[in-house]
Formats: structure tokens, C-alpha cells, sequence
């Protein structure tokens, strides 16, 4: 391996670390049921929104912080943590980006997230949270013509609180485990989006935000409904600025679909993973996700590139209740210098004739680990299911890890499931035919990489593919070695 | 508390004794020590908890509640040899065979081997050689992971030593044969001891069956150790066809030289718990470790296999084949782990799982696990469970077999895959009897 | 009448593929069915061994006067039919000669014979293997595991041989292979042939046709057959291509 070349691309510096200095709303740090009250008081909301955080925080207590065999962390502090910070509003509501604060505009736009012109001419919509309360949500009318409602939870909870009632809590409940119960809790705001019956929502769905504050964490709740015959593809993609103390998120994301509907979600993310030579700072992502295939013939689909967080935690997964449902993950999930991954995909089949399929590509350099985990369940009821899942590790240099724990369960005889994983390295022959073509030892590792990963790629919507190739262009420039 | 109690009970009283201590053997001080470092781990450990990865699914409270008899005297008078016959290979094979964990005299047979080896039960032999033994044994005792090789080690009567010099080679097969006897009333507990060693450049098979009589109870907990010389050669075949009410645990452990090569078989048909754990180690480059297993299970047999290939050192290679047929309520788990630490460039490693399940009360765990902490490496794992190919089922059946024998031949190929090289021929031969048996009943229909 | 089928129509995934075919094959005959990709030619040989990927929808096909879709394809093979698979199975585990013993042994219990001795199953093997031309230890290998395409195909006659089937479709049997493997199959082919029974060739080039010769030849396009004739046929489709040829007899009917 052509060790100068490792050097070289082992060294690019985050470029989207900075702060942005604007007077922010923050209570004081700690979680007791005080604050719990607080958050919902300050977010108005209903009775039973207040009831359900409550009861999640008092079985939160009782609950055990989950650890993971591979993944080490200092200990969290709890209570050393800020659990609301919004900025505060000169106006009540935002009417459109116009009357977005001129400071929030300018940190976006250093973000590369023009929202006037890229989503607008893209015809996308975009909900983006600052911090912890959304500060611009553009193209409602538009949507709202089709009967396609996306907004902030918050405003969900004043304008349609039974429709969150129904669902929120009905795929991860606060039960699930430690950061699913402390979300439930102490959630700030995230997206609610319904579609209605045979509706095919008219655009793609986005959402950017960052956390900013430090010593905030971030609970987002995202909830994702789809009538009967619904089509929605959602993106999620997220940047963040650059800490020393790390900061914690734990995000849920909800997805359910009923008979003959389809939710596509995509996700391209960018925390900020540590400082390359210490480790230190970076972001904690512990994020619950999961779709529930609840009608026949529904089909939820998960597509993630990860490229950034100190510590990722996150299993995207699908429960297959309805017959002939099919879930789907595809991800590319990159680790450098001191990141740890310890991702994969959860796919639990019920119903009859069910379908999973798992994709994942994990690439390691630095001296980061990249563990997949992955469980494949089919029960009794599941008859004629399959399953089939390719889970590849690329490594590179010889100071990183990948390790793969797959957990296949079968409980019928007239199902099939088919695992195949595959670990390795760039090697030295293909670097050199490149070499010996012209082209640069950077390009070479940027063509090959996007060979390995171009199953997943395939996956994500128009924009996405197109960011997300360019992402990992920027991150592998910075890690490829 | 009450699971546990029992067996625990007994260890304390029938087996850390200082009547074991105390020995007849010149040697007593340094395996007492070792015995000793066995039973403060075992203290650390306890018994394996479902929250221990390599525990999660098997439940052993049938092993742990039950009232075992004491084994002291069980089954020495047992001479009737119509029971363990069918596990005898050829008239030039080397015999052993232990009842409940004790070495018979009457039934077994050593005769005419090489100059320079050593094969006989372990307790003669740590008289005539425990200075050699004792630069062997309990490697590892102070940090097994395992509770019931620690168990084992402090609670051992009994067992096989083996040793091959240098470039020697053995033709007749080791065939070793251990028979639980107990019975409902009193159950039978025991434990054997294995011991091998291996010269430079030598040459050896080694057959454990683990068999019982027909519906005996019994816990045979039995632990190896295992060392190949360099340029050695070793096939250690399991052959597991326990009593349908039978517990047994296996736990080896392997210490691979350089350039040595290693072929492991674990059969398992029939018994009621059977867990095998295998790992091994590859000590110098080049090593080559081939293992394999087939399980046949019905009613509600379980078995638990646990493989690891440890790759310490650059350059060498693993392969793991296992394949189960499930029917009835049976229950297996392949759990596999290659390591491969860092700066072992150029490791090798292939494992592939394939489960067949028969009916629909049956359950697969299949858990192909891969660490990798270095780069220029070619691992690779697959796990396939399900039913038999419909494309296969549709070409018999297009050649006049019916959709029944269709599936028993292909039920039957499906299984024979893993022993399609095996040799000695005779082993071959037993096993895809008893294959066609199993399955026939598995499948109720006769080819 | 060997075969006679009649207005056969079928599809696979709620896709029409046959679009009322019809064939009448006579003891003796060797009849040559031709047609581009996707004109249906795989799925005829499918449906008439029973592949239950296919639904028949339409229409009946009679094998010596008894209908053939009603049995499953079992029945079919101890009846006497035979598909050459253009794409067989490799089945590990499952050793050739022993698979052959068993089919052969399968029709023999069906037409009230008794089982044969493995002994004298092995002289028969030996003689039938002359037919492929091929080595002893093609019976110690596993059915079609680790075979060349060449041997693939020359393992399908062989099984041929040993069940001497009444009709034997064989389904693109000349595909991947190379000129001396065609003319290794075409000669056991011509071997097996006999008065008293029939051959289907089901092929996408001439070329097999030059080492069996046929006395029908049909050509299939789009589910069914537009144009029948003799050899000649075949020559003129090679000059002229199966667009010409498909778009030159648009309504006409073989």
C-alpha cells in the first residue's frame, strides 16, 4: 500500500465545524420530572402528550444504560446535560424563510443549505430545526393541497393530536430500551408527516437541522404515517458544528405503513466524529428506528450513509406484520480515526410471505470499528418468508477493525434466509492498475470505494445519490488510506 | 437456590475432595495445583447465565436440576459388548473404551503401535509419564472462559492420554469410545479428560464416539486439549449418538504448530443437550484447520455448536462447514467466530452454515460471527437456512421419482455433503447408515 | 400419435408466453422447433415436463391419447417423457450413478418389473456411457456438480439413455457448447433415436441441425408457431434471419 498516499488522505479537517453565536433559550442542565414538565409546558402541549413523557421518564430511571459489547465511551452524564435550548423568536411563527432570523440564514447558508434556491428549485420541502424547535417549514400550502401534512411534531400536537395519539409510541415504544425511553421523555420536536389514502406525495420530503448549543442534546421524534395505497420518500441529513465535550443524540424515528403503502426513508449524515488526532469531541448518536410494515403488500425502505458521529448506535429496522410486506436497508456506514459503528439492521418477520432484504457496507480506516449487527427473525407465522442479506467490509490500513455479528433466527420450515459477508482491503494490484492508467492514487481509492458502495448508492432518491457520492468523496479525501 | 444447588452440591462433595487430591501419583503436587486454579475459576464464572453471548440459547436447567447418582462404581461390571459394536471400525484399530468416565480394561484394545507412543487412559498414565503430561496440561485453566471445562479439570477421574513422536505416523485408527450407562433413578455424571500431543511431521486419526445405551440418563462432560506439532497432521472426529435423554458437553481446545493441519468432524444425532465448543489456535504460520459438522435432530434434541478459529498469526487458513437437518421440535444453534488479530496479514478464512428444517416446530440460530482487526485478509462467511431447492426437487421429480423420495435423496445428499471425503472408509460407511436411518424417520419414508 | 398438442396456451407471473401453440409429433419423428429469445421455446419444454412455475391456461396436450397436464411430473417421466435441461441442476451430495439406479429402478417398479440388482445396473451403466462417450468416473461424481457445460449436457443424454424415454424433449441442449461437444451429443442423440419414438430439438441455431437431422422443422415466434417445413426451412432461416422470416409470414399458421 502506498503508505504516502494513506497519509495524505487521512488528514482533511471537518469543514463544517463552527458555531453559530446567537442568544439561545436554555434551561438549566439535569433531567428530573421538573424538567420533563418544563419542556412540555414551554412546547404547550396537550394533556396526554405530557402524561406519555412522564411515564416513559419514570420507567427511563428504572432502565439500564445499554452496552454493547464493542463500542466504549466514557460513562454519560446525565445530568450534565441540557435537555431544551431554542432560539429565541422575535415572531411567534415563521411564515416563510423570509422572516428566518438573518444570523440562523447565514449558518445555513455556510452549510451549504441554501434553502431559497437548492430546495426551492428542486422543488423540495424543507423542515429545518435549529437546534431544538423548527425554525422554517416552506411548501406547507403545497402539500397541504395533495392532503399531505408535514410539519414539526410540535404543531402536529396542536393541529391533529389524534392522529399522533394513534401512532406515536405504536412501533418503538418507550419501553424498547434506554434511549427509546429517555426520547419518549424528553423529545424536543422532529417531523410528523401523514399521508393519506392512494395519495403519492407529490415531492420528496427533507429535513436538516444541527445541534449548535453546547452541551445540548438532541432527542429528535420523527413519526411517518402512510395510509392505505400511500407513497412518501422522506431524507433526513444532518451537519454539525465542532465540540470538545461530547454531545449526545438520541433520535426515534417512527414509520408505519398500512395496506399497499410505501415509505421510503433516506438518510445522509455528516456529524462531527471527533478530533482526528485525539478522538476528542464529536457527536453520540444512539437513535431508535424502525418501520412496521402493518398493512399487506406494504413495503418500508431504509437507506443510510453514515459517514460521521464519535459513536453510531443505530439498527434501522422493519417488523413485517402484514402479509407479503417487504422491508429493505441498504447503508454504507464509514469509520475513521477513532469512530466506532456498531450498526446494522433488525428485520422481524410475522406475516406470511414476507420479504427483507439487508445491504450493508461498512469501511473502516484509521484505527476506527465498524461493527455490523444484524437480526434476521423469522417466527412461526412468518410462512414462505425470505430473507437475504449481504453485509461487505472494506478496511483500510492495518490499524482498523470490522467485525460482523450477524444473529439469524428461524422458526418455520417454509422459509429461506441467505447470509453472505465478505471482508477486505483495496489492494495493492487495483490501486496500481489505476496508477498505471493516469489517474490519481485519490481518484483510485474515490472510484473504487464508490464501486463497493454503489449497491446502496442505487438506492438513495435523485439529490441524495448525488450528495451522498460527494460526501464520501470529501470524507475518504479526509480518510481514504 | 434451588437450579444448581444439586450439581453443585455434588461437585463440592464427590469431586474437590482431598480423596482426589490424595491420589495415588507421583506427580500429585503440580496437578493438584492445577486442579485447584480450575476450581477458583470456576468459583469467578459460576454456571453460564442466557446473558453470556455463547449461552444465550440453551437452557440448562435439565442439566443443572437433576439428582445425579454417584458415578464411583457405575457400569465397571458392564461387559456386554453388542452395545458399543457398532462403533468399532476395524480389527486393526486402538480401542479405548470408558463406562461412565472408567477406563475398561475388558473391552478395550491397544495393541502393536509405533515405538515412541503412547496411548492409554490418563490416570495409568500420569504414573508411568506425568513429567511429559504435566508440560501440557491445563494450559489455559486459569483463564477458561468455559465453566464446564473448568469442571472438568478439577473434577476429572479419567481419560486419554496420546502422544506421538516426531515423524511418526499412525495407520490404525484411534478409535475411543465413551458410554454413559445411568438410568432414570440414578443418572449418571462423568467426566473425561483428553489429552493429545502431537510430534513434528506425525501422523494420527483420533474417533471419540460419544455413545449411551438405549434411553440412559447421563452427563458426560468431557474437555480436550489438543496440540499439533509442526507439519503434524490430526483428524479428530466426534461422533455423538447419544441416548435420547443424554447431556453432553465437549469443550477442545486446539493448539495449532506451523505448517500443521487440522480436520475436525462434530456428528450429532439424537441426545437430548449436546453442546461442543472447538477453538482453536493457530500457534505458527501456515496452519490449515478444517472443520466440520453435521447435526441430525428430532423430537427435541438440541445441540449447540460453538467453533472459533483464532487467527494469531499471518498466513494461515480456516475453514468451517456445518450443515444441520432439523425436524420435530429440535433446536440448533451455530455460533462461529473467526478472529483475526492485528498484523495477522494474509489470513484465510471460509465458514459456511447451511440448515435444512423439516417441520415447522423446529428452530435455527445461526450467529456467523467475524472480528477483524487487520486489513490484507480474505474472510468470507454464508449461512443458509431453509427448505430444499424447489429447481433440485423438480429435476428428480422429472425423472420419475416421486415428490416423497425426491425429498429423502435430497435430504439425504444434503447432509452426505459433509462427509464426502471422510475417511476411514468404515467411519464413512456407519455414518451414512445412520444418515439414511435418521432421516427416513425424520422424512417417515424409506428410499 | 405420439403427442398431439392442441392450442396450448401458458404463462409464468401473469405473463401470456405460449398464445395457442400446436404440434403433432409421430412415433419415428424428430421434429426441430426454432425461434428467437423470449418466442416461448424454454417454456414449451417446461410445461410439458410440468414445471409448476407455469400455468397451462388454454388448451390440451394428449401423449398417447392420454392427457399430460393432468399427471404431476413424475407420472410424466415413468410414462415416457424426457426433458434435456438447458440449464441442469447441480445437486452435491447426491451421487450420479446412484441417482441413475434409482430413476431407472422407478420405472421399472412402474411398468411391474422388478428392481435391478446394482451389479447388473453397472453393466448397463458401462454399456449406456459408450452412447455419451464418456469415462468411468463420470458415475463417481456428484449429479452435475463441478461439470463443464459440455458434460453438463452430455450427462442429460446419458440419463437418456438409461431410461429410454418415449419422447424426449431436449431443451437447447446445444447452447454453450463448443463443436465437438455438439457433435458428442448429436451422436447420442442419433443413437437413442428409434421408429418407436420421438424427439423434440428445441434450438435458436441451425448449427445441432446438422448433425440431427430433422423431418420437421417449425419455427415459434411470439407463443406460437408461424411456419413449418423441412430441413430447408432451417437453412433459410440462417440465411434470412428470424425477423425476416417472422415478419415474411406474419399470419400464416404452420
Amino acid at each position: 500500500m502506498n503508505s504516502k498516499t494513506i497519509e495524505e488522505f487521512t488528514s482533511k479537517e471537518y469543514q463544517y465545524g463552527f458555531k453559530t453565536q446567537i442568544e439561545t433559550d436554555t434551561i438549566p442542565k439535569g433531567l428530573t420530572e421538573e424538567t420533563v414538565r418544563l419542556i412540555s409546558s414551554r412546547k404547550r402541549e396537550p394533556e396526554f402528550m405530557l402524561e406519555y413523557r412522564l411515564k416513559a421518564f419514570r420507567h427511563w430511571q428504572k432502565m439500564k444504560e445499554t452496552r454493547w459489547a464493542n463500542v466504549h465511551h466514557a460513562p454519560i452524564d446525565y445530568q450534565n446535560i441540557s435537555y431544551y435550548s431554542a432560539p429565541k423568536p422575535s415572531k411567534e411563527k415563521l411564515k416563510s424563510l423570509d422572516e428566518v432570523d438573518p444570523e440562523l440564514r447565514k449558518t445555513f447558508e455556510k452549510l451549504g443549505i441554501s434553502l431559497m434556491e437548492q430546495k426551492k428549485l428542486a422543488g423540495v420541502a424543507v423542515d429545518a430545526i435549529f437546534d431544538s424547535v423548527s425554525v422554517a417549514t416552506s411548501y406547507k400550502a403545497k402539500l397541504l393541497e395533495a392532503g399531505v401534512i408535514f410539519c414539526p411534531i410540535s404543531e402536529a400536537l396542536e393541529k391533529y393530536p389524534d392522529l399522533v395519539k394513534k401512532y406515536m409510541g405504536s412501533v418503538v415504544p418507550y419501553t424498547d430500551n434506554f434511549y427509546a425511553a429517555l426520547n419518549a421523555a424528553v423529545f424536543s420536536d422532529g417531523s410528523f408527516v401523514y399521508i393519506p389514502k392512494n395519495t403519492r406525495c407529490p415531492m420528496e420530503l427533507s429535513t436538516y437541522f444541527r445541534i449548535n448549543t453546547e452541551e445540548s442534546g438532541q432527542f429528535e421524534r420523527t413519526l411517518i404515517v402512510c395510509e392505505e395505497g400511500g407513497y412518501v420518500s422522506y431524507l433526513e441529513g444532518c451537519t454539525a458544528p465542532k465540540f470538545d465535550t461530547n454531545q449526545l443524540h438520541a433520535a426515534v424515528v417512527e414509520l408505519v405503513a398500512l395496506d399497499n403503502a410505501e415509505i421510503k426513508y433516506s438518510t445522509v449524515q455528516n456529524w462531527f466524529a471527533g478530533d482526528p488526532k485525539t478522538g476528542k469531541g464529536g457527536i453520540y448518536n444512539f437513535v431508535t428506528k424502525r418501520g412496521k410494515c402493518q398493512g399487506k403488500n406494504s413495503k418500508i425502505s431504509w437507506t443510510q450513509v453514515e459517514t460521521g458521529s464519535a459513536i453510531t448506535w443505530k439498527y434501522p429496522g422493519c417488523v413485517l406484520v402484514g402479509d407479503n410486506s417487504v422491508g429493505e436497508f441498504y447503508s454504507v456506514a464509514l469509520t475513521n480515526h477513532f469512530q466506532q459503528a456498531d450498526t446494522g439492521s433488525k428485520m422481524v418477520h410475522l406475516g406470511k410471505n414476507t420479504k427483507s432484504t439487508i445491504i450493508s457496507k461498512g469501511i473502516s480506516a484509521g484505527t476506527a470499528v465498524n461493527n455490523y449487527r444484524g437480526r434476521v427473525e423469522i417466527k412461526k407465522s412468518a410462512a414462505g418468508s425470505r430473507n437475504f442479506t449481504q453485509c461487505d467490509s472494506l478496511l483500510i490500513g492495518s490499524k482498523c477493525s470490522a467485525n460482523t455479528f450477524p444473529y439469524i433466527d428461524v422458526q418455520n420450515a417454509t422459509s429461506t434466509v441467505e447470509h453472505e459477508a465478505s471482508t477486505s482491503k483495496i489492494s495493492d494490484d487495483q490501486l496500481f492498475y489505476f496508477l498505471q492508467r493516469g489517474i490519481s492514487g485519490e481518484d483510485a481509492m474515490g472510484a473504487i470505494i464508490n464501486g463497493f458502495c454503489k449497491d446502496v448508492f442505487r438506492e438513495l432518491p435523485g439529490e441524495f445519490a448525488v450528495e451522498a457520492t460527494q460526501l464520501l468523496g470529501l470524507k475518504l479525501e479526509g480518510s481514504v488510506g | 437456590m434451588a437450579i444448581g444447588a444439586d450439581l453443585k452440591n455434588r461437585i463440592y462433595r464427590e469431586s474437590f475432595s482431598k480423596e482426589l487430591l490424595k491420589k495415588k501419583t507421583p506427580n500429585a503436587d503440580w496437578l493438584a495445583e492445577v486442579r485447584r486454579t480450575a476450581y477458583e475459576r470456576f468459583e469467578k464464572l459460576g454456571f453460564p447465565t442466557r446473558e453470556l453471548e455463547g449461552w444465550k440459547y440453551i437452557n440448562l436447567e435439565p442439566i443443572l436440576g437433576a439428582s445425579f447418582a454417584a458415578s464411583e462404581n457405575n457400569g465397571l461390571e458392564f461387559s456386554d459388548t453388542r452395545m458399543i459394536e457398532k462403533y468399532f471400525l476395524s480389527e486393526n484399530e486402538q480401542r479405548l473404551v470408558f463406562v461412565n468416565g472408567v477406563y475398561s480394561k475388558n473391552l478395550s484394545s491397544v495393541k502393536n503401535l509405533p515405538p515412541g507412543v503412547i496411548l492409554r487412559d490418563l490416570a495409568a498414565s500420569l504414573v508411568s509419564h506425568g513429567d511429559l503430561i504435566k508440560r501440557y496440561f491445563g494450559r489455559d485453566a486459569s483463564s477458561e472462559t468455559n465453566s464446564f471445562s473448568s469442571i472438568n479439570t478439577f473434577s476429572f477421574k479419567d481419560g486419554l492420554f496420546l502422544y506421538i513422536p516426531d515423524k511418526v505416523v499412525v495407520d490404525s485408527p484411534i478409535n475411543i469410545i465413551l458410554l454413559g450407562t445411568g438410568d432414570n433413578d440414578s443418572p449418571s455424571l462423568f467426566y473425561s479428560r483428553i489429552l493429545i500431543v502431537t510430534g513434528e511431521c506425525s501422523r494420527v486419526r483420533v474417533i471419540v464416539n460419544y455413545a449411551g445405551l438405549p434411553d440412559a440418563r447421563y452427563f458426560n462432560n468431557t474437555a480436550a486439549e489438543i496440540h499439533v506439532g509442526e507439519g503434524a497432521c490430526l483428524d479428530y472426529f466426534q461422533i455423538e449418538r447419544g441416548s435420547k435423554n443424554s447431556y453432553q458437553i465437549a469443550t477442545n481446545r486446539f493448539y495449532l504448530g506451523k505448517f500443521s493441519t487440522l480436520e475436525t468432524l462434530a456428528f450429532t444425532e439424537g441426545g437430548a443437550i449436546t453442546r461442543n465448543e472447538e477453538i482453536i489456535e493457530f500457534g505458527g504460520e501456515k496452519g490449515f484447520a478444517s472443520l466440520k459438522g453435521l447435526s441430525l435432530l428430532n423430537d427435541e434434541s438440541q445441540v449447540y455448536n460453538h467453533v472459533e478459529a483464532n487467527h494469531r498469526v499471518p498466513n494461515c487458513t480456516s475453514r468451517q462447514f456445518y450443515k444441520n437437518v432439523l425436524a420435530g421440535k429440535a433446536k440448533s444453534e451455530f455460533n462461529s467466530l473467526v478472529r483475526v488479530s492485528r498484523g495477522a496479514q494474509k489470513s484465510d478464512s471460509n465458514q459456511l452454515s447451511k440448515t435444512l428444517l423439516l417441520s415447522d416446530t423446529a428452530e435455527s440460530h445461526s450467529r456467523p460471527q467475524l472480528k477483524i482487526d487487520t486489513d490484507d485478509v480474505s474472510c468470507v462467511h454464508g449461512a443458509t437456512v431453509g427448505q430444499l431447492e424447489k429447481d433440485e426437487l423438480f429435476y428428480l421429480r422429472s425423472r420419475g421419482l416421486s415428490k416423497e423420495i425426491a425429498r429423502l435423496v435430497l435430504t439425504s445428499g444434503f447432509a452426505e455433503e459433509v462427509i464426502q471425503d471422510l475417511e476411514p472408509a468404515p467411519l464413512k460407511s456407519h455414518l451414512k447408515d445412520w444418515i439414511g436411518e435418521a432421516l427416513e424417520i425424520a422424512t417417515e419414508r424409506k428410499i | 400419435m405420439l403427442l398431439d398438442i392442441r392450442n396450448l396456451h401458458a404463462s409464468i407471473n401473469g405473463k401470456d408466453i405460449l398464445k395457442g401453440f400446436n404440434l403433432q409429433v409421430k412415433a419415428g419423428e424428430v421434429h426441430a422447433i426454432m425461434g428467437p429469445n423470449g418466442s416461448g421455446k424454454s417454456t414449451l419444454a417446461k410445461v410439458l415436463a410440468g414445471d409448476s412455475h407455469y400455468e397451462v391456461t388454454k388448451g390440451e396436450v394428449l401423449f398417447q391419447g392420454k392427457n399430460l397436464l393432468d399427471l404431476e411430473p413424475e407420472d410424466r417421466a415413468l410414462a415416457g417423457v424426457f426433458m434435456a435441461f438447458q440449464y441442469p441442476v447441480e445437486i452435491p451430495g447426491v451421487n450420479n450413478a446412484s441417482f441413475l439406479r434409482m430413476a431407472y429402478n422407478a420405472k421399472r417398479k412402474f411398468q411391474g418389473k422388478e428392481e435391478i440388482d446394482p451389479l447388473d445396473f453397472e453393466e448397463l451403466l458401462k454399456e449406456r456411457l459408450k452412447v455419451v462417450d464418456m469415462p468411468q468416473d463420470f458415475l463417481k461424481r456428484n449429479v452435475n456438480h463441478g461439470f463443464s457445460g459440455g458434460e453438463k449436457k452430455r450427462n442429460e443424454i446419458l440419463q437418456m439413455a438409461v431410461l429410454d424415454p418415449t419422447l424426449a424433449i431436449l431443451d437447447e441442449t446445444d447452447s454453450g457448447l463448443d463443436i465437438d461437444a455438439l457433435r458428442e451429443v448429436a451422436k447420442g442423440v442419433n443413437i437413442l433415436k428409434r421408429p418407436d419414438n420421438g424427439i423434440i430439438l428445441i434450438t435458436h441455431y441451425q448449427r445441432l441441425l446438422d448433425y440431427i437431422t430433422p423431418d420437421h422443422v417449425h419455427i415459434l415466434v411470439d407463443g406460437r408457431i408461424v411456419r413449418s417445413g423441412g430441413k430447408e426451412l432451417a437453412l433459410e432461416l440462417e440465411k434470412k434471419g428470424y425477423d425476416e422470416m417472422g415478419a415474411s409470414t406474419n399470419g400464416h399458421r404452420g
